[in-house]
């Protein structure tokens, strides 16, 4: 009898989603899974291709632009970079957060039961709710408020810079657990 | 070019590639690290030289571009170890040949960028507008790296697998 890991098993899984009641909240996602948004995803030609080239650019934008900013906060391209620009770049990242907010939940509902036994998937989402409360720490600290009126050259003291360390991280995690997904779902 | 794929696909690069199941994924990783620094970089100088943020001086951001190019450079190395690594699989794929060709497009836009605008641009301080040329520019860059990736997402959907 083929194991609980083995290619045929998972698929056997994954086909009759009843092997997952009993878990805590499954009805949820069960619910979603079978819902029209749900089918439709699964059932659509383009639909999920769509979802995953949004989820792409946004994760470029995203993870893209907050790179910019922590490696400024750490001092790299201080001397031509003014630690005013890293304000209004944010906005560049919150604009690809919230694409990848919605095609997210547009790819989730597809096979929401499954992703919420992935592992990587789970990594993925707490860093990247992570990342997003280490972004807004970042941005509330007074010494970010106060580095923006000066000129060239500022860089973050240690507070700043151990959150900017703390992003990388997280972000860097993020992002490799998410391209795991596919390979373990 | 039968000949070339066949060659490849039987090199000592291709086999070491597919040696380990953790090979592939590894450089999946990285190819998505590299679109970040790229990409990202890359939407902010273009939404420079297009007029968004005109409180920044163009120079400021001059720099990143950098940074762009270290993306860049683990992409192209991290994409011509996939292409060996299954070159049948990619050599036919329109996905792939359409991200081949806005990756060539735009790199002809970086020429334009380089020769025609990058000068200019570095004059524009906080509040200045661009030129017509460099908006052109930026708009046709964000659009052909937006491409790039729209090609490489969609690989898996125009191939066998």
């Amino acid at each position: 009898m083929a194991g609980r890991g083995t290619r045929s098993a998972r698929a056997a899984q994954r086909d009759n989603e009843k092997n997952w009641q009993g878990d805590y909240f499954m009805g949820l996602f069960q619910w979603i899974y079978d819902s029209g948004f749900g089918q439709y995803m699964r059932e659509s030609l383009w639909g999920y291709p769509i979802a995953l080239t949004v989820h792409s650019i946004g994760m470029g934008l995203l993870v893209g632009v907050l790179v910019v900013v922590d490696l400024r906060i750490l001092g790299l391209f201080r001397s031509r970079m003014p630690f005013q620009v890293v304000k209004p770049i944010i906005a560049v990242a919150i604009f690809g957060f919230i694409i990848n907010l919605i095609s997210g939940c547009f790819l989730f509902v597809s096979d929401a039961v499954n992703y919420v036994h992935n592992a990587p998937f789970l990594i993925k989402i707490a860093g990247v709710v992570a990342g997003m409360v280490v972004l807004g720490l970042m941005v509330k600290t007074p010494e970010f408020k106060r580095i923006q009126t000066v000129q060239a050259g500022a860089v973050g003291g240690v507070n700043l810079r151990t959150l900017a360390w703390a992003s990388l991280f997280i972000w860097a995690t993020s992002i490799t657990a998410g391209r795991l997904i596919g390979y373990t779902i | 070019m039968e000949a070339i794929l066949e060659f490849l696909n039987t090199s000592s690069v291709h086999d070491v590639i597919r040696a380990s199941t953790w090979i592939w994924p590894t450089m999946e990783t990285l190819h998505f690290v590299g679109l970040c620094l790229l990409y990202g970089v890359i939407a902010v100088v273009d939404l420079r030289l297009i007029g968004a943020f005109k409180n920044i001086a163009y120079e400021w951001v001059h720099g990143l571009i950098y940074l762009a190019v270290g993306g860049f450079i683990i992409n192209v190395i991290t994409g011509v170890l996939f292409y060996i690594g299954d070159p049948f699989r990619y050599t036919p794929n329109q996905s792939f040949q359409f991200k081949m060709l806005c990756l060539v497009l735009a790199g002809i836009n970086l020429l334009v960028f380089t020769f025609k605008v990058k000068d200019e641009a570095k004059h524009v301080g906080p509040g200045s507008s661009t030129s017509i040329l460099a908006k052109c520019v930026g708009a046709a860059s964000i659009l052909l790296w937006t491409g790039v990736i729209a090609g490489g997402r969609l690989i898996p959907f125009y191939g066998p697998y």
